[in-house]
């Protein structure tokens, strides 16, 4: 246990006498606390970053990533104070922003907290009493909260002192702890409506969901806010002038803040002040007289029932489902591009795993999105867009360059792919007479850039096409089959394993470097090529037959890889 | 008759620490072999080996006269294997997975189609069949594995621990379906802790202990040579060195 989780310990167990003339054990209570505490300390931080350390090494230590990752959040926030137009602007906009964080934060947070099945098979058994118990788990709610809340809220409680003076201090903790509750109540809502909807098996996976939009939404925050600091629409916003903001409920709280720190007592004021307080009071009355009944009677389903649940069920899962035909789409897809046998299997494989894994979703859409951002934030940025003439036919280089920076993201796509926190299940690989892994990889390749790929660039190249006519239609189509010979001899390059079959672990970074160099390399001198050979039609006819020779060689050889290639 | 299966002075080590020591065993065609052994025996080495899964071991292993090191693809085709943990890719449904187990087998799909469906029905488990793996019990999954263990219809069946977590009536299945197999003249490679099962589906037991093999024969040759009756007993009269009753005497003795 580390000096902070230490001190949260002492700080709770402060009114003894208290909790004993309620009933309860002290020498469980601190038992039960520090337990927990380890445990959560040697789980992978809720920001979401550590779960690739899983497998080799021991995660410890987690608290204080979660603390220093809530305190870098809470820092991100004092965007809220750059922006807008007056403090009450300011203060509404940090206070949706802090209420939509903590409820993303314990929403995936709360799930090992809230529902530990080990609490029935471990502590119930013993002689524990339920005050005792009880105790130990709203304690324990209460220090994960604080462990988020209190760094999350540091940085813009100075920030605002700084500003409005030291009356703001009081006003503004009152207001944090009862976002707080109110944030809690939220979440609360929100589990009894995923277990009204779906099974419990599925609960899981629905939390899952919501932690891979969670990190998604963090990596844009994190390039998209610090920009938007400048921008002049930011800068004149005003809280007042947004219609049927009285009914936020990050306006009451802001608002009643600012009446309490500054004294300025209007009608509307009083009734924010009021709301603020009674809303997020009653709330938490709802959760406790209404919410923890029903739900800590489903609670016990969503790891206890699972089993005795889907031999009930025999309904197909949504995405299994097939349609027309009996065949499902990625079936379709892998008929038309692939042959029957290895090189089918490893394309159905790799469509199935990727579109499923939680763990392979969490690892790569997040970076596939924030890497598209990043290469569309400085076009933006420069005002490219805002000079487009289509009638200009050099607009044509704009749809080329968004082109050709679609391999990037499928690079750090490809290179996770050999990943998977399911590894161990790759013995059928090794079982089995494979004696063309090439045939699996080559599969697996075309999924990846027909999931990565194909769509955006498409898209692309229509548009483009439609937008600026027939004639910058060679073009488009170079650069559509350069993507796609980029795409493959990425893949010829990065998988160099099976398809999810090893560990995760921090040496995947190792290459981090040469990785990063050669998708900027490839397409960089790809794209400067057809730039310089754009004037010569002929030429770009000829470069569009040696791509599409060049593809269909470089599948040849992904082929006939052996094992002895394979690293 | 020529052996299916020849091992040959068997080495193997995991650092220094010698695992198989000089095993040479012999398996004739249609025999159902009960390997057995206490926790770390090297078992599971031994099954690792045959089933291809570790090619760094000192010796000989021969499949049907082929060197398992020489052509692990060709001996691969002929076994079926089972693994004890059920690590699977849970994601895929069993239809998704068989049809992947298929393909790695060459099969053709039609022949993986029909055999999967007419084996799951037999498993009771046609109604699951395209439902995801993850929310399936540890017996539904083992269903799954030993379906795709014997999906190629291989001449040697290697089984790991296969009856861990499957419920009475379906180990009652496995059993019968083990003793049809190796009438229709199948090698079983059967690899367990559980006695009662070995001594009822096998008939040769072969027992390892600290990575080498201390008994090999027939269920009655056991008795006799130990004068025990039941392989219980004669488990525990080879491989322990002190009695079961002073162990547990002195587990009784950390009360006082």
């Amino acid at each position: 246990m580390n000096f902070i989780d230490k001190f949260f310990l002492w700080l709770v167990l402060l009114p003894a006498s208290l909790y004993r003339s309620l009933g309860v054990d002290i020498v469980q209570l601190r038992a039960i606390l520090s337990t927990k505490l380890t445990m959560d300390n040697r789980r992978p931080a809720s920001f979401g970053g550590n779960r690739r350390k899983k497998e080799k090494k021991e995660v410890n230590g987690a608290t204080l990533k979660t603390i220093f990752s809530s305190l870098i959040m809470g820092l991100l926030m004092l965007f809220a104070f750059a922006v807008g137009n007056g403090m009450l602007t300011k203060l509404s906009l940090f206070m949706t922003m802090f209420i939509f964080m903590v409820c993303l934060t314990l929403i995936t947070d709360f799930t090992s907290v809230l529902i530990d099945i080990r609490d029935n098979l471990i502590i119930l058994p013993k002689p524990v009493s339920d005050a005792t118990f009880m105790t130990a788990r709203l304690l324990h709610i209460g220090i994960r909260t604080s462990i988020i809340v209190l760094p999350l809220s540091l940085p813009a409680l100075v920030v605002a002192t700084i500003m409005q003076g030291p009356l703001v201090i009081l006003p503004f903790v009152l207001m944090i702890l009862l976002m707080t509750l109110l944030s809690i109540f939220f979440i609360n809502a929100v589990y009894l409506l995923i277990l009204k909807i779906t099974t419990p098996a599925k609960f899981q996976n629905i939390i899952g969901s919501i932690q891979i939009g969670f990190v998604m939404i963090m990596m844009l925050a994190y390039q998209v806010l610090p920009r938007m600091v400048n921008s002049s629409l930011m800068q004149h916003i005003n809280i007042n002038e947004i219609p049927f903001v009285q009914f936020v409920p990050s306006f009451w709280f802001a608002d009643g803040c600012m009446a309490l720190s500054d004294g300025g007592f209007t009608l509307g004021s009083m009734v924010s002040l009021a709301l603020s307080i009674v809303v997020p009071l009653l709330s938490i009355w709802v959760v406790v007289r209404f919410f923890a009944p029903s739900f800590n009677q489903k609670l016990g389903m969503i790891t206890g029932g699972t089993t005795e649940q889907s031999t009930v069920t025999t309904k197909p899962d949504a995405d299994v489902r097939t349609n027309r035909g009996g065949k499902s789409i990625w079936q379709r897809l892998a008929g038309w591009l692939t042959k029957p046998g290895l090189e089918r299997a490893g394309f159905l494989f790799a469509a199935q795993m990727s579109t499923r894994s939680r763990d392979f979703k969490l690892r790569v859409y997040p970076a596939f999105g924030s890497i598209i951002i990043i290469t569309l934030i400085p076009l933006i940025q420069n005002n490219v867009f805002s000079h487009v003439n289509f009638a200009n036919p050099k607009m044509v280089w704009v749809f080329l360059l968004v082109i050709y920076l679609c391999c990037m993201p499928l690079g750090s796509a490809l290179f996770q792919v050999a990943y998977s926190d399911k590894f161990k299940a790759s013995w059928v690989f090794f079982v089995t007479p494979l004696d063309k892994p090439g045939l699996l990889i080559s599969g697996t390749a075309k999924f990846m850039l027909l999931f990565f790929v194909v769509p955006l660039v498409t898209v692309l190249s229509l548009l483009g096409t439609v937008l600026l006519g027939l004639a910058s239609l060679p073009n488009l189509l170079l650069a559509f089959l350069n993507a796609l010979t980029i795409g493959s001899l990425l893949s010829y390059i990065m998988i160099r394993r099976l398809p999810f079959s090893i560990a995760l672990s921090a040496t995947q970074q190792g290459n981090a470097f040469v990785r990063i160099m050669l998708l900027l390399i490839f397409p960089g001198t790809v794209g400067v090529i057809h730039w310089l050979i754009s004037g010569f039609q002929w030429a770009i006819w000829f470069w569009i037959i040696l791509s599409t020779i060049a593809l269909w060689l470089i599948f040849d050889e992904i082929k006939k890889r052996g094992w002895k290639s394979l690293t | 008759m020529e052996p299916i299966i020849r091992i040959q002075n068997l080495n193997k080590f995991y650092g220094t620490k010698h695992v198989l020591k000089d095993i040479s065993i012999d398996i004739e065609p249609g025999q159902v072999i009960g390997y057995i052994g206490p926790n770390g025996a090297g078992k599971s080495t031994t099954v690792k080996i045959l089933a291809g899964l570790l090619a760094d071991f000192t010796g000989d292993v021969f499949v049907k006269g082929i060197d398992i090191r020489k052509d692990p693809v060709a001996v691969k085709s002929l076994i079926g294997f089972v693994p004890e943990l059920a690590e699977l890719y849970d994601v895929l449904t069993p239809n998704e997975f068989l049809s992947l187990m298929g393909s790695l087998y060459n099969l053709p799909e039609e022949v993986v189609t029909e055999r999967a469906g007419k084996m799951l029905d037999a498993f009771g488990l046609s109604g699951n069949m395209n439902q995801r793996m993850d929310t399936f019990s540890k017996g539904m999954k083992q269903k799954v594995l030993i379906t795709s263990g014997l999906l190629h219809n291989p001449e040697i069946i290697i089984l790991d621990e296969p009856l861990s977590g499957l419920d009475a009536n379906s180990v009652i299945i496995v059993k019968e379906l083990i003793d049809k197999l190796a009438k229709g003249g199948k090698t079983i490679f059967y690899s367990s802790h559980m006695m009662d099962v070995v001594e009822k589906v096998s008939n040769r037991i072969i027992l390892i202990d600290k990575g080498e093999v201390v008994a090999d024969g027939s269920i009655d040759e056991l008795r006799q040579l130990q004068n025990k009756e039941s392989l219980e007993d004669i488990f525990a009269g080879l491989t322990s060195t002190e009695s079961m009753h002073e162990a547990s005497e002195k587990l009784l003795n950390a009360f006082d």
